[in-house]
C-alpha cells in the first residue's frame, strides 16, 4: 500500500501538468499547420480520436525507447540488448546491429528456465522434431498429443488438484475461462489490482463485477455481505454464484495475496475462489507450488487455480487446475479449448521438463537449488534495496519488487541511465499503474549469481542517487556489538516503512553503506547468539542460507530474525516442527488490546471475533532480571498525523491505535487476547519472522494466523501484527512461556517458535 | 353540489366571523392613506404557515437498513449454485490422443491414420527446413520469451517476423500476437469503442464474437455471406444518419469462414465499403497462405489492392504450421495496437522459435508456390469425391481448404445434429483409420450456422488419402444416416 507524500504528489502532478500543457500546445499548432492539408480520410472518422492517443503521442513517444527494447539472446541473467537510435525525435526507432550485454532485471525468468537448460532443452528439441512446432488443430480435434495429456496430469499433481486443463496462452486462459464459469446473474468480486486478462474475462462473462480494495479481506467481507444481502441489482434476486478472483503475486506491486484471510472470508460467505498464480507458481513456496504452499493454504480449498507457464517455467501458455467435474465441464464448453490451436508441443515439453526439474524427478537437486536461489536472491536484493533507502513495494519472498519513481521525468532517467551502465530494468507507468505511481520493476531470477546482483545493486544505487529516488533515509550499518542495545530507536518494518511516508530524502548526500556485505545481519546474529548462549556451533553459512536455527522448545534455541519473510508457511506440516528447513515461531493469537477499546469487538464472542488492529508486542527485559512483557502500540516515527498502516485493513472502521503525536505512547497494560486459544481447534498459530531490519531494534516478529486457524472462520483473524523482542539475548523459553501464557495455552511447547533466515 | 352547500356556507360564516373579529380593532386603521382591513392579518397568517411548511424538510419514508443480524441471516440462507453443471451422460468422448506429429498421416493408439483434422494446409508440419530453423532458434533463445513485448519480451526474430509478413503481404508494417485466437479479439476492442458501429457477418467464429462483445460497440449482424443483406444493413445504418461522419464504422468479415467454409466476396465488400465509407476488418486465419496466386490471401485472390483493406488479422496456426497471430495494415493501424491492444501489451510475447518457424514458413511459400497448386487440386479432388455422399452435402466454397459437409436434412436441433456427425466421425476413425472431426460448438458460441463434418485438406495429402476419406465417409454416413436420408 503506497501512500504518496504530499510534496512528491505535488511535483508529480506539476510535471504531468506541464507535459499535458505542452502536449496540447503542440496539438494546437499541429492543427493550425495541418488545416490546409487535405486529409485522405474523407468521410471516415479518424481511427483514433485526438484525445484517445494524446497520451501516446505526447507523452509515451518521448520516452518510447525505454519500452519494448529488443533483445538478441535468451532472456537469461545477462542478455544482449539491441541498440536503437532515432532520427525523428523518438517518433520511430531504428534497430542497429550493435548490441550491449546487460544484466537482466526485467524478465519473468524466475527459475532461470529461459535459457538453454541441460535437462529441458534436449527434450524440447526432441519433441520439436517429433511433433513439429504446431498441431494446426484444436485440442478437441487433432491437437491433443500425448504430451498435452501428460502435462495436464503433471500440472494437476504439481499444484495439488485432481485435474487440469491447458491453454496456449496465459491471457486467454483467464479471459476465456471466466465466462464459462459464471454468467448473467452471477457476481464476480475482483481485487482492484487484478490483471487486465481477468478484467476482460469478467467483462466478457456478462456477470456483475464488483471490486474490493486491493488485498483487503475486511473490505471483501463488506462487499460480500452487502451483495449477498442486496442480491442482484434492480431485481434483488439472490446471486446465482459468487466468484472471488485474486492473484497470488500482484505483478505491479510485488505483493503476495493475503490468501489465508481471503479464503476464510470466502468460505464464510460460500463464495468460490479463483486464484491466478501467473507470477507465483514455481517462483515461491518451498517446493515451488506457489502462494498456497507459501502461505499454508490447502489447494483443495481454492476452487479454481489458474497459472501460466510463461514465467517460472520459461515456456508459454497457461493452465486451470480444479476438480474433475469443473475440468470436464471446461473441456466440453470452453471456446479456447474447442477453437484455439492447441499449445505448441515443444512448449508443452518444456513445461513438463521444467516441472520435473522443480520436483526433483530429473534425478538431481537442481530444482530445489533453483528454488532456494530465487528466494535467497529475492530477499537479498529486496533488503539491500531497502537499506539503500529506496521505496520498495511488495512482500519478502516475492521475486517482483517495484521501486517507486513517481515523477514522470524519473522514468526515462532511471531506465536510460541503468541501461547505459548495462543494467536492464523495466519501468512502468500509466496505464499499467495509476498516473502518479510510476515505478521501476525489478524481477529477480534464480539464474543470477550474487555478483550479478551486487553489480545490479551498485548501478541502481548510483542511479538512484543521481535522480533522487531514495525516498527513505539510508540505513546505517550496525556494528555487531551494538546488538544488545536496549530500548534502541525504533526502526520501521517494511510495511510500516511504506505506511509512514515522510519527506523524500533523495538528496541525501551520505554515501550508501557497503550494502554488498549481504550477510552482515546474519553474521551479527551469529555472533550475538553465540555470545549470549555460549553456543559455538551456531554458524550461518552463506550457501545454506535459509537454514534452521532453532527448534521449538529447544532450550538453547535462539529467536533471531534477519532478512526473513513477513509471511510464509510451510505447507501443511506446521504442527510437528519437523520441517527442517525453516525456523518457525509458531504462536498465534489475536492481539486486541483492552486499552484500545475502539479496535473492534474485543468481547470476543463466538462470531467473527476481533479483527485486531496490528500492534506491536514489546518484550522487554526488566531491571530485576525477571522478564516481563508489555504490549505497546507503535508510536509514530514522525510527528505527522499520518494514519497508521493498519488503516488499510480497517479502512476507517477501526480507529488507528497510533497516537498522532511525536512522543512515545505510554505502554498500555498487559496484552490481552480477544479469544483464548484453547477454545480453538488448533493450538498453534505462527509467529513468522520479521520484515527485516532487526539489528537496531531487537527482534521483530510478525504474528500471523496459522493455516489451521484460518480455516476456522470463527477464529479471530489476525492480519499481521508485530512482536518486538528488544532484548535479543532473551531466551527462547521465556518468549515461549510468555506467548503461551498470553495465548491461554497450558504448556509452552504448544507454541512453536520459528524464524526464517 | 347541494351537499357541499351547507359546508361552504358554514365556512363562509366562520371566515366572516374571524375576519370580523380581526377587523374590529383594525377597522379604522389607515396606513399611508389606505384603509387596512382585517383580511391582511389572515393573509399574513397564511404566508407564515406557507413559510413554515416550506422550511420543513420534505417527508421521506424512514429508511430501515438491514441490521447486522439480518445481513448475517441472509448470508447464512444464501446458497450458491454449483460452479459447473452436473456432467451429462453423453459428454464422455475424449478426443483421440496423437502419438506423432499431426501431419497428413499421424498415429493414434499405435495405428497410422490419415489426418483430415489439422489445418496444415501447406503440409508444413514436419518440414525439415522449418524444424531446423526452430531448433536453431530454440538453442539460441530458449523456449519462452519470459516477458511481454514492452518489457524485454521483444526478441529480434519477432521484429524479423513482423517485417517478413508485412513484406510478404505488401503492407507497411505488421504486429505479432502470441496466440491465434487472441489476435482478433484484441484487435477489435483496440479500434472499436463504445458508440462505434460494427457490421459483422452472423457466421463469424467465437473469437470474433468475443472481440465484438468486448468492444462494447453497437454491433449489427448481416446474413451469412449475403452481400444483399450487407448492403441493406449498411444503407439502413447510414441513410439519414448525420452523425455517421463522426463515428467509426467497421465491417467485420472472415475471408474463409471457419464455421461454414464460405469465402467472403471481397470485391463486393470493398465496393460497399467505399460507397458507405466503412472500414474493413478481415479475419484471414484460414486464407492467409492459401488463397491467391501466391498465397497472399483474399485480397490477392480477388485482385483487390491490399491497402483497401484497413485491418487484416490472421492466426499462424494453420497454413504456416506454427502458432501465434498477426495483424497488419497501415503504419497507423499497427502502431496504435502497440499500446492499446490488450492481448499484445499484457501478454507474454510469442515464443521466439515459433516466430522463426513463421519466417521460414513464409520463405518456403515464397520459394515453392507449387505447393498451392497441390492444395487446390486436392481440394478439387475431395469436392468431386464427396459430391454424392449420402445424407451429407458440401456447403463450403470450391476453393476453401476447409471442406464442410452438413446434413442434407437437419433434425432441427443443433445438439442432435452434432451427435449424428460426431458418430460418423468417430466411426470413420475407428473403422477406416481416417481422422476426421465434427465442427463442435462451445456453449458460449452464438453462431447459428448448421454443424457438420469439417475436413481440413492439406497439400501433403495424396490422391489415395483423399479417395480413402471419400469412400469411408460415403459408406459410414449411409449406414449412420440411413434413418435420416
Amino acid at each position: 500500500m503506497v501512500r504518496l507524500p504530499y510534496l512528491t504528489a505535488l511535483t508529480t502532478l506539476f510535471s504531468y501538468g506541464l507535459l499535458f500543457a505542452f502536449g496540447h500546445f503542440r496539438d494546437f499548432f499541429r492543427r493550425i499547420l495541418d488545416a490546409g492539408k487535405s486529409s485522405n480520410l474523407k468521410g471516415y472518422a479518424p481511427i483514433c480520436l485526438g484525445y484517445e492517443d494524446f497520451y501516446t503521442r505526447r507523452l509515451y513517444l518521448r520516452i518510447q525507447d525505454c519500452f519494448g527494447r529488443p533483445i538478441a539472446s535468451a532472456p537469461d541473467a545477462w542478455f544482449d540488448v539491441v541498440e536503437r537510435h532515432s532520427n525523428d525525435g523518438n517518433k520511430t526507432l531504428q534497430r542497429t546491429t550493435k548490441t550491449s550485454k546487460c544484466l537482466n532485471l526485467g524478465s519473468y525468468n524466475y527459475l532461470g528456465f529461459a535459457a538453454a537448460d541441460e535437462y529441458c532443452t534436449p527434450r524440447v528439441i526432441e519433441s520439436l522434431k517429433k511433433y513439429s512446432a504446431s498441431t494446426c488443430s484444436a485440442r478437441v480435434d487433432g491437437g491433443n498429443t500425448k504430451l498435452h495429456t501428460e502435462l495436464e496430469e503433471l500440472v494437476a499433481r504439481f499444484v495439488g488438484k485432481p485435474a487440469a486443463i491447458l491453454f496456449g496462452m496465459g491471457y486467454v486462459t483467464n479471459s476465456a475461462i471466466i465466462p464459462i464459469l459464471i454468467g448473467k446473474g452471477g457476481l464476480i468480486v475482483s481485487d482492484s489490482l487484478n490483471h487486465i486478462s481477468i478484467v476482460n474475462g469478467a467483462r466478457g462473462s456478462g456477470a456483475t463485477v464488483r471490486v474490493f480494495q486491493h488485498n483487503n479481506p475486511a473490505h471483501l467481507e463488506d462487499v460480500l455481505r452487502e451483495q449477498i444481502a442486496g442480491g442482484q441489482p434492480r431485481t434483488h434476486r439472490p446471486w446465482k454464484k459468487i466468484i472471488v478472483i485474486v492473484e497470488g503475486i500482484y505483478s505491479m506491486e510485488g505483493e503476495l495475496c493475503n490468501l489465508p484471510e481471503i479464503m476464510a472470508v470466502c468460505k464464510k460467505y460460500k463464495a468460490y475462489t479463483y486464484l491466478d498464480e501467473a507470477h507465483s507458481i514455481g517462483a515461491v513456496g518451498k517446493t515451488g507450488r506457489g502462494v498456497c504452499e507459501l502461505l499454508g493454504v490447502d489447494p483443495a480449498d481454492v476452487d479454481i487455480m489458474m497459472g501460466t507457464f510463461t514465467k517460472s517455467f520459461g515456456s508459454c501458455g497457461g493452465y486451470i487446475a480444479a476438480s474433475k467435474e469443473i475440468i470436464h465441464h471446461l473441456k466440453h464448453a470452453c471456446p479456447a479449448h474447442i477453437y484455439a490451436t492447441s499449445m505448441s508441443p515443444p512448449a508443452v515439453q518444456q513445461v513438463i521438463s521444467a516441472i520435473k526439474v522443480v520436483l526433483g524427478e530429473d534425478g538431481s537437486n537442481r530444482g530445489a537449488k533453483k528454488l532456494a536461489q530465487i528466494r535467497e536472491n529475492s530477499n537479498f536484493f529486496r533488503s539491500e534495496l531497502q537499506k539503500m533507502g529506496f521505496e520498495v513495494l511488495g512482500d519478502n519472498d516475492s521475486p517482483v519488487m517495484p521501486i517507486m519513481l513517481y515523477n514522470p521525468a524519473k522514468i526515462p532517467a532511471f531506465s536510460r541511465e541503468c541501461l547505459r551502465q548495462n543494467v536492464a530494468v523495466v519501468t512502468v507507468a500509466f496505464p499499467a499503474t495509476p498516473l502518479l505511481l510510476a515505478r521501476a520493476r525489478i524481477c529477480i531470477s534464480a539464474s543470477q549469481s550474487r555478483e550479478d546482483l551486487i553489480k545490479g545493486l551498485e548501478v541502481i544505487s548510483k542511479v538512484g542517487d543521481l535522480i533522487g529516488i531514495k525516498y527513505f533515509p539510508v540505513e546505517q550499518e550496525k556494528q555487531p556489538q551494538e546488538q544488545h542495545i536496549h530500548g534502541a530507536a525504533m526502526v520501521p518494518t517494511t510495511r510500516n516503512h511504506l505506511a509512514q511516508h515522510h519527506e523524500p530524502s533523495g538528496k541525501n548526500s551520505k554515501p550508501p553503506p557497503s550494502y554488498y556485505s549481504g550477510y552482515h545481519i546474519a553474521s551479527q546474529l551469529e555472533a550475538a547468539s553465540a555470545a549470549a548462549h555460549g553456543v559455538d556451533d551456531l554458524k550461518l553459512h552463506p550457501s545454506r542460507f535459509p537454514r534452521r536455527l532453532a527448534m521449538a522448545g529447544d532450550d538453547n534455541a535462539e529467536e533471531e530474525a534477519a532478512a526473513g519473510t513477513s509471511s510464509r508457511g510451510g505447507g501443511g506440516d506446521y504442527e510437528d516442527g519437523g520441517n527442517k528447513d525453516w525456523l518457525r515461531l509458531g504462536l498465534g493469537a489475536v492481539a486486541s488490546s483492552s486499552s484500545t477499546t475502539t479496535s473492534s469487538s474485543s468481547a470476543g464472542g463466538d462470531n467473527d471475533g476481533a479483527r485486531a488492529a496490528p500492534m506491536e508486542l514489546d518484550l522487554l527485559a526488566s531491571g530485576d532480571g525477571k522478564e516481563s512483557a508489555r504490549m505497546m502500540t507503535r508510536p509514530p516515527l514522525f510527528p505527522l498525523p499520518i494514519r497508521s498502516y493498519h488503516h488499510q485493513y480497517g479502512h476507517g472502521r477501526y480507529r488507528p491505535t497510533t497516537a498522532a503525536s511525536g512522543s512515545m505512547t505510554p505502554a498500555p497494560p498487559f496484552l490481552q487476547f480477544a479469544r483464548p486459544l484453547r477454545s480453538c481447534s488448533a493450538d498453534i498459530l505462527r509467529v513468522v519472522s520479521p520484515p527485516t531490519r532487526t539489528e537496531a531494534a531487537g527482534l521483530w516478529l510478525t504474528l500471523q494466523a496459522a493455516p489451521n486457524q484460518v480455516k476456522e472462520p470463527i477464529l479471530p483473524q489476525i492480519p499481521k501484527s508485530y512482536l518486538r523482542i528488544r532484548d535479543t539475548s532473551m531466551k527462547v523459553e521465556v518468549v515461549l512461556k510468555y506467548l503461551a501464557e498470553k495465548l491461554g495455552l497450558s504448556q509452552s511447547h504448544q507454541v512453536h517458535l520459528e524464524i526464517d533466515l | 353540489m347541494d351537499m357541499a352547500l351547507p359546508i361552504v356556507n358554514a365556512t363562509t360564516a366562520a371566515l366572516a366571523r374571524v375576519s370580523a373579529a380581526f377587523n374590529a380593532p383594525l377597522a379604522r386603521a389607515v396606513v399611508f392613506g389606505v384603509h387596512i382591513d382585517g383580511h391582511l392579518v389572515v393573509e399574513g397568517l397564511l404566508i407564515a404557515v406557507i413559510v413554515f411548511q416550506l422550511s420543513r424538510k420534505s417527508y421521506k419514508p424512514p429508511k430501515k437498513p438491514l441490521s447486522e443480524k439480518e445481513v448475517d441471516e441472509l448470508c447464512d440462507e444464501w446458497e450458491p449454485e454449483p460452479l459447473c453443471p452436473p456432467i451429462k451422460e453423453r459428454s464422455h468422448i475424449d478426443p483421440p490422443i496423437l502419438e506423432s506429429a499431426a501431419g497428413p498421416h499421424t498415429t493414434i493408439e499405435g495405428k497410422e491414420v490419415v489426418n483430415f483434422a489439422s489445418a496444415n494446409y501447406l503440409g508444413l508440419i514436419g518440414n525439415e527446413k522449418i524444424i531446423d530453423s526452430s531448433v536453431g532458434s530454440l538453442e539460441k533463445y530458449g523456449v519462452g520469451s519470459c516477458g511481454p513485448r514492452g518489457f524485454y519480451g521483444t526478441i529480434d526474430v519477432h521484429l524479423d517476423c513482423e517485417a517478413k509478413i508485412a513484406n510478404f503481404l505488401g503492407t507497411p508494417d505488421s504486429i505479432l500476437y502470441s496466440y491465434g485466437i487472441s489476435t482478433i479479439f484484441s484487435v477489435i476492442p483496440a479500434f472499436c469503442k463504445k458508440g462505434d458501429i460494427i457490421v459483422a457477418d452472423e457466421g463469424v467464429h467465437w473469437a470474433v464474437q468475443n472481440g465484438l462483445y468486448l468492444s462494447r460497440s453497437t454491433v449489427v449482424h448481416f446474413k451469412h455471406n449475403d452481400m444483399a443483406s450487407l448492403a441493406s444493413t449498411l444503407e439502413k445504418l447510414t441513410r439519414g444518419n448525420k452523425r455517421t461522419e463522426k463515428i467509426r464504422r467497421y465491417i467485420v468479415v472472415e475471408s474463409i469462414y471457419q464455421n461454414s467454409g464460405q469465402i467472403a466476396p471481397l470485391d463486393e465488400i470493398v465496393k460497399l465499403k467505399e460507397k458507405y465509407l466503412f472500414r474493413v476488418i478481415l479475419e484471414e486465419s484460414h486464407s492467409f497462405g492459401v488463397l491467391g496466386k501466391s498465397g497472399r490471401g483474399l485480397a490477392e485472390h480477388y485482385g483487390v489492392p491490399i491497402d483497401k483493406i484497413d485491418i487484416i488479422t490472421a492466426g499462424m496456426g494453420n497454413a504456416l504450421a506454427t502458432d501465434g497471430g498477426f495483424c497488419t495494415g497501415s503504419a497507423r493501424v499497427v502502431d496504435h495496437q502497440r499500446l492499446s491492444s490488450a492481448g499484445y501489451v499484457f501478454s507474454a510475447s510469442l515464443p521466439p522459435y515459433l516466430a522463426s518457424a513463421a519466417v521460414s514458413a513464409v520463405n518456403y511459400l515464397e520459394e515453392n508456390p507449387s505447393v498451392l497448386a497441390n492444395l487446390r487440386s486436392n481440394v478439387a479432388l475431395l469436392h468431386t469425391g464427396l459430391s454424392d455422399t449420402p445424407g451429407l452435402e458440401i456447403s463450403s466454397h470450391a476453393l476453401s481448404p476447409i471442406v464442410f459437409l452438413k446434413l442434407k436434412k437437419s433434425t432441427g436441433s443443433l445438439a442432435t445434429d452434432l451427435d449424428l456427425v460426431e458418430t460418423i466421425a468417430e466411426q470413420v476413425l475407428k473403422e477406416d483409420s481416417v481422422f476426421i472431426v465434427a465442427s463442435k460448438r462451445s456453449t458460449l458460441d452464438r453462431c447459428k450456422l448448421p454443424v457438420g463434418i469439417r475436413l481440413f485438406v492439406s497439400a501433403g495429402h495424396t490422391e489415395s488419402d483423399i479417395s480413402e476419406v471419400c469412400s469411408s465417409l460415403k459408406r459410414i454416413s449411409s449406414s449412420v444416416l440411413s434413418d435420416h436420408v
